[in-house]
């Protein structure tokens, strides 16, 4: 659904644009049972660089379909994805090496987003040796992108085990960095911390994008993280964009029910978490 | 270190209680191998009770125990009434060949089911993949027996290479490669059939896991840095998949003496099977105690050595993670 939002406002040309995206899953073994089910169809958005598209829904509405096939871990089924005038939708493993250190994604569980036998060091310093860089390069990028992560870099050696959540989180936006991308697609990375900790790394993430100009694909059912972070906002139900605009504008008069449902129930798990506080005090 | 200490203790008072269940067990079982004697009327009473005092069988089940851990302490494990030796000496002669058989056909699954077992998990759903599936069931389905008396019909039939024992009569004769061609010819359908058993197993297992790697978010997020396909394969998924393969690994190598029994009575090949059969049949339990217990040495030691190398590998296992395995 094409809305009234499109970004050109900002006077700019958009970083990522992604046009009639659609991704169905099949399943079923060798005698398929079950029709296809379609996780995204026809989502059309657009994203300018160094801004925040947030990208909210149900569990199910396909925000998770569109990230993967936004950083290419999924081949869309049709659709373009314009990334800096290049569609890449289409593209060979081959023919995409060029663009995935300029996409990256961070995943909800930073825990087993790393390899768990490794240190943070080797963590970080993967995408570095896969883009071939010396290793007194590495050296002097890994000091400086656990600085910018605010973590001590006496910590590289320590297995990524021993490190807390939000630690992980830290460790996982210090690798998606080291390869210097334009765009991160932040999949739910904030759910799963507790509050406190959650408010760091937002804060940690716009210092970032102010520092570097980097560009986020927000995904979250997160409302009031939405409110903080995201310059705009697309809703999703049943695998298409049922809704979009700024952020304070939607949120303020949303016209779409799903829009309108899930800022109810944040408000009821707002309500929620205030009577359970008082309760405990 | 303590580690290894606390197993090997461990392995110790295992092989303490199965030999004391052993004997415990032939005590308990009906018939001894004096009894076909009884039936002679040119043996006398008397000299099968000379015979069962010389071979101590006269004497309380404590004594004898207590004779036999004495006895398996130098590696002897008793008397053979039947073969009048040493168990020791007949069971390592036998067991050599067994080993032989068994380390060869070990190798040669592994070799076969570790490319496909990580290619079939690398191309999920084509077709090639649910060939190997479905020739993996089947072979776990049919039985050991079954697919041996096959494939020796087959070979049998088709006259494709020697069958039974070990070497040819002109073997002795023969110069060092065509010696090590004539034995490798001989043990082929045995090793064969080892070989197909145990890889339907290990190909099913390291797919899985492999499978299981796959879909973890640390191996997507790499994905996303481009990373080469062997880079892939030998940093991250064979080690990340390695633990349910080494655990497999530890229990082809306790396989490696009483996985063949079977295969070998069916092919004859002079190994460990035939004769524990025969030892089995005629009461000479001092050798199939010594059989046993070599299989359970097997077994411990397998099961230590894949433990042993999950430490050593695996860095949340050391540290005790709740999620190392």
């Amino acid at each position: 659904m094409q809305s009234d939002f499109s970004g050109r406002e900002f006077g700019d040309n958009p970083l990522l644009r992604v046009q009639g995206l659609a991704k169905r899953y099949v399943r079923g073994g060798l005698l398929p049972r079950y029709a296809p089910v379609e996780a995204v169809r026809g989502v059309d958005v657009e994203l300018l660089p160094a801004r925040t598209l947030a990208l909210v829904g149900a569990s199910g509405s396909g925000k998770s379909t569109v990230a993967r096939c936004v950083t290419r871990l999924e081949r869309p089924d049709s659709g373009q994805i314009w990334f800096e005038g290049t569609d890449i939708a289409r593209l060979s493993s081959r023919e995409l090496l060029p663009f995935r250190p300029r996409i990256q994604m961070i995943f909800q569980d930073a825990a087993t987003a790393m390899n768990p036998r490794f240190s943070a060091a080797e963590v970080i310093a993967e995408p570095l040796l896969i883009q071939g860089c010396s290793r007194p390069v590495r050296l002097e990028i890994l000091q400086a992108l656990m600085r910018d992560v605010a973590l001590p870099s006496e910590w590289l050696n320590h297995p990524v085990m021993e490190f807390s959540g939000g630690q992980r989180q830290r460790l996982a936006i210090a690798r998606a960095l080291a390869v210097r991308p334009k765009l991160l697609v932040l999949d739910e990375a904030l759910s799963g911390l507790d509050l406190s900790t959650q408010a760091q790394i937002a804060n940690l993430l716009l210092h970032l994008q102010a520092t570097y100009s980097l560009t986020f694909l927000l995904i979250s059912h997160d409302l009031a993280l939405v409110a903080q972070m995201a310059d705009a906002v697309a809703v999703m139900a049943a695998g298409q964009i049922v809704e979009q605009g700024q952020t304070r504008q939607i949120l303020a008069s949303p016209t779409h029910e799903e829009t309108k449902r899930l800022l109810a129930s944040a408000k009821t798990a707002e309500l929620n978490l205030t009577s359970s506080t008082v309760a405990c005090v | 270190m303590n580690y290894l200490a606390r197993r090997l203790a461990r392995a110790i008072v295992l092989l303490i209680a199965v030999s004391a269940l052993c004997f415990l067990f032939t005590e308990m079982a009906p018939g001894s191998f004096f009894d076909e004697m009884r039936l002679n009327p040119q043996i006398s009473p008397e000299t099968i009770a000379l015979l069962r005092s010389r071979y101590g069988l006269d004497q309380p089940l404590i004594v004898r125990y207590g004779r036999w851990l004495k006895s398996a302490a130098h590696a002897d494990f008793g008397y053979s009434v039947a073969y009048n030796l040493e168990v020791g000496p007949l069971l390592r002669s036998r067991a050599a060949n067994t080993l032989l058989l068994t380390s060869s056909a070990m190798l040669l699954a592994w070799m076969i089911s570790v490319p496909v077992g990580v290619w079939a998990a690398a191309r999920r759903g084509h077709m090639l993949d649910s060939a190997s599936t479905v020739i993996s069931s089947l072979l776990i389905a049919i039985p050991e027996v079954v697919l041996a008396v096959a494939l020796l019909a087959i070979v049998v039939r088709w006259r494709l290479f020697p069958i039974g024992g070990m070497k040819s009569v002109e073997f002795e004769g023969l110069p060092f490669w065509s010696r090590a061609l004539d034995l490798a010819r001989h043990m082929l359908l045995p090793m064969i059939v080892l070989a197909l058993l145990d890889s339907a197993i290990i190909v099913r297992h390291i797919r899985a896991s492999v499978l299981e790697v796959l879909a973890a978010p640390f191996v997507q997020a790499t994905r996303g840095f481009g990373i080469a396909p062997a880079r892939m394969l030998f940093r991250h998924l064979l080690p990340a998949a390695a633990n349910p393969a080494i655990s497999l690994f530890g229990f082809s190598l306790a396989g490696l003496v009483s996985g063949s029994l079977i295969v070998e009575v069916i092919c004859g090949w002079p190994g460990l099977g035939p004769l524990i059969l025969e030892a089995t049949l005629s009461h000479d339990f001092y050798l199939v105690i010594g059989g046993i217990m070599i299989s359970t040495l097997f077994i411990t030691g397998g099961n230590l050595i894949a433990d042993v190398l999950l430490v050593a590998l695996d860095p949340r296992i050391r540290s005790g993670a709740p999620d190392a395995l």
